[in-house]
């Protein structure tokens, strides 16, 4: 009986899709390792975090994703609830994000996303009125708790990931474009009228310095100025692994975490860069093609939903490393040091491959044809 | 609808990651080189934070050593105006062949002295122009070959501190003081102080003390091996071969390396460097004669501990900063203790783009406060130190004293002269380093420990211990002495013409008889003088924390067996195959006085607990020679003598001084200088006990030897004293070292009286 369960996943696993994710593992652990050196326990981390991702993909792979739906409310409860005790905890650099348990630190946001995500799948896959305009309230609702209480943290970055990939994955869903423009016109708007009153001084201070760097020089936009830099020097091949001087002399601030890429960047140049950039877009790509794959409702949300976070997440963190994009915070998905983020992100893998795995049925047209 | 809903969201991504990928094309392709040149321009440097080195003091806390600041003046090369001097002029100085260089600097220097900046600035500081000039030259080229064209180079020291402060306000960029200074009086000139380290009592306790330097050419092709100095230009590794070419061969033989043109890498320079002293003594005794070549390398044992990166600091840029270290004396030895801990500062010039050129501005990243050096407490008190010093140098142009307390080991005195200024020493030496290098009196040898001399008839006081402990001759024993001894048909005279007659070991010791000694040797035997020879520490490293100790030499146990029997005789008087260290001698003597061979000691940490030599057993022997100076005594060795053994030679000794006929009564008796009282007259109740020695030697004069300890019942202070070619033992060496005594005691009574 094993064997043949063995066998059945590995004619149909993906395999394209978790060469991707090798390739970009491969990339943190190589940088990383450059980054924090060989003898600090950094990189020996990585590699743990890795490990324990690849347990957590094989058990969320395992446990079919129909039995994770059906739970999903339960799980988003929980998700929900383990958000408030975080607001108790120490700040770490201003932000309670973190439960330090001491050998190792968990930051619950990152599984929330994964656990919204079901909930909305759920949701979204059980009924239909998120078509007409009064039934996207449930839905925002469902994105908005997770998000203001992130937001209170304040953990800006995570919380904004919420955004977009709430619109992907309606929009994949089939909600009306209009709808969904309404709704986003109005979050701006209500953004604007709350920047003044609810933003903290340095989130203030992180987009006046990303619009103006040159009075921002030492202090707010010392980070992306140095990573600016960094990445320019880069050149064509770069400076070599181990040798890029801004890296090497500790002169980029969180070069191992949000800003990993600058330290690609200066020391495998542009060449490196692309590739990273390629084996990215063909990590989308893959994922995406599990959800054209997939024609079971849930299952296609999921997918649509985990692969939204992963890829605006990685967007955006690439924005802030080339300057597009104010500083955010946000760590890049496979590569960039992080425990939780690591976790996470393996789960999220977990579950993509899980749905492309199982074709369960479905009966009818395809329900997302408008 | 939804493949298509699918294939947008798929679009937009592309579209981002393409933007991601238009502005690395912009930023690495289109600007590359333009980052990258902000990137080296951007880069900081580490600006080093000099820690105060630690004080060296007497016992009485008087300072014989300490930093204090000088004040001079620093050249940014990028700023500094030139008008007829290019800086293409000045790089191309590092492409010229050496001859060349020196000729082309010196011309460069004169144009530099016409430049108005220079001639303003020599103004406004009171320095000589063409000192300045040649400063700032020196700067400049430092400037150019290290990429420190933003930095401050130092050009020139010495200034008066008041110019200085002045200057430091005429000087400061604008705005920065706040006084709304219009702009800088001269632009690329920057105020700058360092630490010199003064010795304000100068040739005082000059060897003891030692003095700074900078790195040798071999130690830092050491260290560039190891990647601590990746861009440094240094002299080559043969520097570093050159040392140990003779003993290239035996060293690879003995090392089991293959070839005897093996390359000198770095693995086999750190695994010489870390030898323990098993292998060291292997080493020593198949090297033969190479060995002292080998070892003075070996000597640099401070070398290991830089290799592993503890004790030197280095800036990012490879630049070696560190230039005060320790080369001789306590200096060196201490130097691990005396340096503290360099502290840093990373400085960022910031990466502003404006109109496509960085604007400079400083702002401070990362900093490690430096910690000062610890002080080091000397046991030598510097009233007495001076005293023996001026009282050698009454006495002849080259020689040794060396003063101990017998019951630790502490030095409590130790000259070598002729001495030395160490504030000529540094690195912008005050004096002439050279002059003090090529001076033919040798100047910088401490003739106390590196001194090696046969040491005549003193060594018969270890003769007749040995004698009488082995039973080869009885306490009251009478020998005849007729003033001549024949061995294989050569007649070895004595002292006296017509012989001494009967004399008994006591009185042998006392007139300093040789035929006495010559019997003695024969009845002993050479193994078992070598053997006493060795119980004593004659011949062999005291373990002194002074480097650069000499071992000296007498003929080992097996060697003995092959002696002619003249030789033997010879060795019974001291004379023949045996050298020994001032040092050594004087610890044969505390030995005598009682019974406990010590290590001797120069210092110890400042504020410590231990008394400068509380004594701490170690049956075994010496301690092992390796990181650091242990703080605590260590007996090397316990000679307890027989009690009739003791009776005899204290006799002896004492009689040497105070029995009329004793070779050093008139010492002791007459007054050493018209107007002074002699040390029998001044003393009456301390007796000393003391031995006269005339080492012959070839091509000059004997050595005049005195050595003992005093007051005999009850000692507190062993001492020897050796003048070089002085001549008689009594007459020269003897008369100083009562005048030294007597000195000691002067100082002993006023200070129990306080």
């Amino acid at each position: 009986m094993g064997e043949r369960v063995v066998s059945r996943f590995a004619r149909r696993m993906d395999w394209f899709l978790l060469a991707c994710v090798a390739v970009l593992a491969t990339y943190g652990v190589l940088f990383v390792g450059s980054a924090q050196g060989a003898e600090s326990g950094r990189l020996g981390k990585q590699i743990l975090w890795i490990g324990l991702g690849l347990v957590g993909f094989v058990g969320a792979v395992y446990i079919d994703y129909a039995r994770l739906l059906r739970h999903a409310r339960l799980l988003y409860a929980a998700g929900i609830a383990s958000l408030l005790p975080v607001l108790l905890t120490r700040p770490v650099n201003n932000a309670r994000s973190w439960f330090d348990l001491g050998f190792l630190k968990i930051q619950p946001s990152e599984f929330v996303k994964l656990l919204w995500i079901l909930a909305m799948a759920r949701h979204l896959g059980t009924q239909e009125n998120y078509k007409r305009l009064a039934g996207l309230w449930s839905p925002l609702a469902l994105t908005i708790l997770p998000v203001a209480l992130i937001l209170v943290q304040p953990d800006l970055g995570t919380a904004m990931i919420f955004i977009p990939a709430f619109f992907a994955v309606l929009y994949a869903a089939g909600a009306r474009g209009a709808h969904l423009a309404a709704v986003g016109g109005s979050g701006v708007v209500l953004a604007g009228v709350l920047w003044g009153a609810l933003m903290h001084d340095y989130q203030k201070r992180r987009i006046a310095a990303w619009l103006d760097p040159s009075l921002y020089q030492a202090t707010d936009a010392y980070q992306m100025t140095m990573a600016r830099v960094a990445i320019g020097s880069g050149g064509l091949t770069g400076q070599g692994l181990g040798r890029g001087m801004l890296n090497k002399l500790n002169y980029v601030p969180v070069k191992d975490t949000d800003l990993i890429f600058s330290v690609i960047a200066e020391e495998w140049g542009f060449i490196g860069c692309l590739g990273l950039l390629v084996v990215l877009g063909l990590l989308v790509a893959s994922c995406l093609e599990v959800a054209r794959r997939t024609r079971e409702p849930q299952g296609r949300l999921v997918v649509v939903g985990v692969t939204a976070i992963l890829g605006f997440q990685s967007l955006v963190n690439l924005w802030v490393a080339v300057g597009l994009l104010p500083t955010t915070g946000l760590t890049l998905p496979f590569v960039s040091y992080g425990g939780s983020s690591m976790l996470s992100s393996f789960l999220g893998i977990g579950l993509v491959v899980n749905v492309g795995l199982r074709q369960h049925p479905t009966f009818g047209p395809d329900p997302f044809s408008t | 609808m939804y493949p298509r809903r699918v294939r947008v969201l798929a679009g937009l991504f592309v579209a981002a990651l393409a933007a991601v990928a238009v502005q690395l094309v912009r930023l690495q392709l289109v600007h590359g080189g333009f980052y990258a040149e902000l990137a080296r321009e951007g880069r900081v440097w580490d600006e080093l934070e000099s820690a105060p080195r630690g004080r060296i003091l007497d016992a009485r806390g008087r300072l014989l050593a300490c930093d204090e600041p000088a004040y001079g003046l620093g050249i940014v090369a990028r700023e500094f105006p030139l008008g007829l001097v290019r800086p293409s002029d000045v790089r191309e100085l590092a492409s010229l062949p050496a001859e060349e260089r020196s000729r082309a600097r010196a011309a460069l220097s004169e144009r530099l002295e016409a430049e108005a900046a220079v001639a303003a600035l020599a103004t406004l500081s009171g320095c000589d122009r063409g000192e300045l000039a040649r400063g700032v030259l020196a700067a400049l080229e430092k400037a150019s070959r290290y990429g420190s064209e933003r930095a401050a180079e130092p050009a020139i020291f010495g200034i008066d501190h008041e110019a200085w402060l002045r200057l430091e306000v005429l000087l400061s960029p604008p705005g920065r003081r706040g006084t709304g200074a219009a702009g800088s009086a001269i632009p690329g000139v920057r105020c700058i102080f360092r630490a010199r380290r003064s010795y304000p009592f100068g040739s005082a306790a000059c060897h003891v003390l030692g003095h700074l330097g900078e790195y040798e050419p071999a130690e830092l092709e050491l260290l560039r091996r190891f990647g601590l100095l990746p861009d440094a230009d240094l002299a080559r590794a043969s520097g570093l071969r050159e040392a140990l070419r003779g003993a290239w061969p035996a060293l690879a033989r003995e090392l089991g390396w293959p070839g005897a043109d093996d390359e000198l890498s770095t693995e086999r320079v750190v695994s010489l460097l870390s030898m323990d002293e098993e292998t060291r003594r292997r080493l020593a005794s198949s090297s033969g004669p190479a060995w002292p070549q080998i070892e003075s390398f070996l000597e640099r044992g401070a070398l290991a501990r830089l290799a592993e990166g503890e004790l030197v600091w280095v800036n990012s840029r490879g630049h070696l900063e560190d230039r005060r270290i320790g080369r001789m004396g306590v200096e060196r030895s201490w130097n691990e203790r005396l340096r503290g801990r360099h502290g840093y500062r990373v400085v960022i010039r910031n990466v502003t783009v404006e109109d496509g050129r960085p604007v400079p501005e400083l702002d401070y990243l990362r900093a490690e406060h430096p910690s000062a050096g610890g002080d080091v407490e000397l046991g030598l008190d510097l009233a007495f130190q001076r005293a023996v010093e001026t009282i050698l140098a009454s006495a002849g142009r080259r020689g040794a004293a060396v003063f101990l307390n017998p019951a630790t080991g502490s030095i409590l005195a130790l000259a070598s002269i002729p001495g030395f200024d160490p504030n000529a020493f540094g690195p912008s030496p005050r004096g002439d380093v050279a002059g003090l290098l090529a001076d033919p009196e040798k100047p910088l040898l401490n003739r106390a420990t590196q001194g090696l001399y046969p040491p005549g008839s003193v060594f018969k006081v270890l003769v007749a211990a040995a004698a009488l402990e082995e039973g080869a001759i009885a306490p009251d024993e009478r020998i005849e002495c007729s003033g001549g001894y024949e061995v294989d048909g050569r007649i070895f005279r004595c002292l006296a013409e017509g012989g001494h007659g009967p004399l008994d070991a006591a009185g042998a010791l006392a007139q300093s008889c040789n035929v006495f000694f010559y019997q003695a040797a024969e009845r002993l035997g050479a193994r078992a003088i070598a053997r006493w020879s060795r119980k004593f520490g004659l011949a062999a490293r005291t373990g002194v924390d002074l480097p650069g100790e000499a071992a000296g030499s007498v003929p080992t146990e097996e060697d003995a067996d092959h002696l002619s029997r003249r030789t033997l005789v010879q060795l019974g008087i001291g004379q023949g195959p045996i050298s020994v260290t001032p040092l050594q001698v004087a610890g044969l003597f505390a030995c005598l006085a009682t019974g406990v061979l010590h290590e001797p000691r120069a210092a110890r940490p400042a504020g410590s607990d231990a008394p400068l030599g509380s004594i701490e057993r170690s049956p075994q022997g010496p301690e092992a020679r390796g990181r650091g100076r242990s703080e605590t005594r260590r007996v090397l060795r316990v000679n307890r003598l027989s009690d009739a053994t003791r009776r005899v030679l204290l006799a002896g000794l004492v009689g040497t001084v105070h029995d009329p006929k004793g070779t050093a009564h008139a010492a002791f008796a007459s007054p050493p200088a018209p107007g002074e009282r002699s040390f029998a007259g001044e003393f009456p109740e301390i007796k000393v006990a003391g031995k006269t020695g005339t080492a012959e030697r070839p091509g000059g004069p004997p050595h005049s030897w005195f050595a003992g300890f005093a007051p005999a019942e009850d000692p507190e202070v062993a001492f020897a004293v050796v003048i070089e070619g002085g001549g008689s033992g009594g007459r020269v060496a003897a008369p100083a070292a009562a005048r030294m005594l007597a000195a000691y005691f002067r100082l002993a009574r006023r200070a129990a009286a306080e």
